[in-house]
Order: C-alpha cells, then structure tokens, then sequence
C-alpha cells in the first residue's frame, strides 16, 4: 500500500530522529503534542496543571525511547499515544482525590491501545468520544435534576439565568441544585464502579 | 420525581473541590487546545539536552558556581541556590542566635520602637516609685490590726528573663504590657500582704 505524502514526509522525520536529530524530533512532537494533551491527557486526568505535567513526562519519556519505535503503515501518533496513556496511568496511580477516570480505565484502554493500526485521526475521534461516554455515564448515575444541571451550566456553560430557566427554577434555587449535583457527582465517584 | 439528598454531610462540598470537580468535567466533556505559546515552552524545554557537550564559557561559569557553593567567591546564581533550599528544606535557626534573641529584646524592636522602651522605663521608675510610697506610707501609719508582714513571702525584685523563654515572636509593646502586668501583679500582692488581708 502506498503511503500518503504526509505519512512519508513523517517517516523521513522519524528516520531523521532516530539517528539523534532533535529538530526532526521536535517537529514530529510539534505536530502530534497537542492533539496527545487534548485527547489524551487533559479527558483522562482533569485539569491542565495535570495534563501539561504529563505532557513534559511525555515528551521525556519519548526522547529516551524514540529508538525503539519502529515505523507502522499508520504512521508514529498510536506509538506517542501509548506512551502518554502510560504516562497518564501513572498520574492516576498516584492520585489521591476521585477523578473521572480511574487507574483501571486506562489500563483497559492500554490493553488495545499496543494493538490499535488506526491513524491519528481516528483515534483522536476514539479518545473524545471515549471521555465524553464516561461524562455521560457517569451523570448517569445520579438524579437527573442535578445531572441537567451539571450539564447546562458545567459542560454546556451556559448562564446561570438561562440554565435556571431552563430548569424552571429561580436563580437562586438552582445555584443550589448544582452545588447538590457536584456533591452527589463526588459522591458517585466515591463509591466507584465503572461500566464498561 | 423527588429527591432528597442522603444527609447534609453527603452535601458538603468546599468551592474548590467542586471547581475541581467541574474543570474534570469539562476536561472530558470538550477538552481545551493547549495553548501554542505553552506548548512550545513545554517541548523546548523537553527537547533541551542536559547532557550535551559543554561550551568553554559553561566550564568556566560551573566552576565558579561550585566554588560559590563551597564558600569561596560568589556566583549571580548563589542567592537563588540559597533561595531554593531554603523553601524546600529550611535550616533551623542556630543555637546561639537562638539564645541571643531569647534572652533580650530583639535588636529590631530596640531600633524601631524608642518609644516602647522609654514608656518602658517610665512604667518601671514610677512602679519603683509606688512601692517607695507604699512602703513610707506603711512605716508612718501602719495599720493596728494588721500583723507583722513576713517578708519571705512579698515578691521580690528579679529579672523579667522568665517572662521570654518562649519563642521571640512578640512585639516590643506585648512584652512591655507583660512587664506593666507582673510588676502590677506584684505591687498589689506586697500591698495585700502588708495591708494584712492576703
């Protein structure tokens, strides 16, 4: 099969790399760097502060092992995008507090992630829905009073005017309703238990 | 549908761990694009090598910067070495600085605050002053009911050192009204006890 101009363009850069070019190097990860903090890092460990820090670990951890990727037809991303899954399963390893996703989350998605042939868009597309299900399932469990709430005013970002109206609640009310809804939302993370 | 939550305790849930709560939610939801200017902060300091060969100018800076940590010159580097380990693991104050500032006044207080210490020595020359009185006015009319006093158990005169074992986080004024209380304290006791109703 022949490869796309791009993905040939990108493998002169990784042949480039692996010979010790940090410019080839920095241009592969310039390319790929930030779709690995939005769609990897940043669902899966909840705060930028978290998902820039693991982006550094990231890019470390890609330069001492750049030397032992070998290429694949679909190009370099699903080899960063394991990596960054390690990185984030080891943030969520050392976590104390609940977050989203839990440590067992992303070893499941290691599992295939070390097989998957897709290309960089499909897994970018895979990753986003995969941490809007998890959103969704977890809102899921709770009233679904309070889960409008979070959705109107956290996800969506709407006004808190508007999202009261669209409750049908006075302002004031639903200010409450939403701060009942994040308590029952750490609440439900507490208890744990993921779908799968 | 109804819902009553579990308990008010279930409810608690501090502004910071629910705008925790809510960036992981929205994190998820729609992530945000890391900013360009960051990113490329992020991988130029990734990309850097700590191990590359040194430049002459790099030798000859290092060994400066180890001599200025070893005591001997100085480096434009050091106050920040300093800087650094003092926040991360901060020395205790020496034993002997810590028994001078323990033992008088902190040198601060005395430079900046004069008018504690001349309000100071006006509270002690007139508590001096009262127990003369006292004392005269005691000698010319001594009460007829009141026994002899026992002199063993007056207070007596004796350094306010014991008043500042305890760490000199004071202010000048606090430690002047503490030295105002004691003596006061005392004067009535020795007044009591020669008025005979202690």
């Amino acid at each position: 099969m022949d490869e796309s101009a791009e993905l040939q363009a990108e493998r002169a850069l990784v042949e480039r790399a692996q010979r010790g070019d940090r410019d080839a190097l920095g241009a592969i990860l310039r390319q790929h760097g930030p779709r690995l903090y939005r769609t990897v890092l940043l669902p899966r460990l909840g705060s930028s502060a978290a998902a820039e820090d693991a982006l550094s670990r990231t890019y470390v951890k890609v330069l001492e092992r750049f030397e032992q990727f070998t290429w694949q037809s679909v190009g370099v991303y699903p080899w960063l995008r394991v990596v960054a899954l390690h990185v984030a399963l080891d943030f969520l390893r050392a976590r104390k507090r609940e977050l989203l996703f839990e440590p067992a989350d992303v070893e499941r998605e290691l599992d295939g992630a070390e097989r998957d042939t897709r290309e960089a868009e499909a897994l970018e597309r895979h990753d986003l829905a995969f941490a809007k299900r998890r959103v969704s399932e977890l809102l899921g469990r709770i009233n679904p009073r309070y889960a409008d709430a979070i959705r109107l005013r956290v996800l969506e970002e709407r006004p808190r005017e508007e999202a009261a109206l669209t409750l049908g609640v006075s302002v004031a009310t639903f200010d409450v309703v939403l701060h009942r809804a994040m308590a029952a939302l750490r609440k439900a993370l507490a208890e744990g238990g993921t779908e799968p | 549908m109804t819902h009553t939550p579990d308990s008010d305790a279930d409810l608690a849930l501090d502004a910071s761990e629910e705008q925790r709560l809510s960036e992981a939610l929205q994190s998820a939801w729609s992530p945000r694009s890391i900013d360009p200017a960051r990113h490329e902060r992020l991988l130029n300091a990734a990309l850097e090598d700590p191990f590359a060969p040194a430049s002459p100018e790099e030798l000859l800076e290092s060994e400066r910067f180890r001599q200025a940590l070893e005591g001997q010159g100085e480096h434009a580097d050091l106050a920040l070495a300093r800087a650094l380990a003092s926040a991360h693991a901060p020395a205790p104050v020496p034993e002997a600085a810590w028994l001078r500032a323990s033992r008088s006044p902190d040198a601060t207080a005395k430079r900046s605050n004069v008018r504690f210490v001349q309000f100071g020595a006006l509270g002690a020359a007139l508590s001096a002053a009262a127990a003369v009185l006292l004392l005269l006015s005691h000698q010319s009319a001594p009460l007829a009911s009141a026994p002899a006093p026992d002199l063993a158990t007056l207070a007596q005169s004796r350094s306010t050192v014991a008043l500042f074992q305890e760490a000199p986080v004071a202010s000048a004024s606090s430690r002047i009204d503490r030295i105002a209380s004691a003596r006061s304290r005392e004067l009535r006791d020795n007044q009591y006890a020669l008025w005979g109703v202690r």
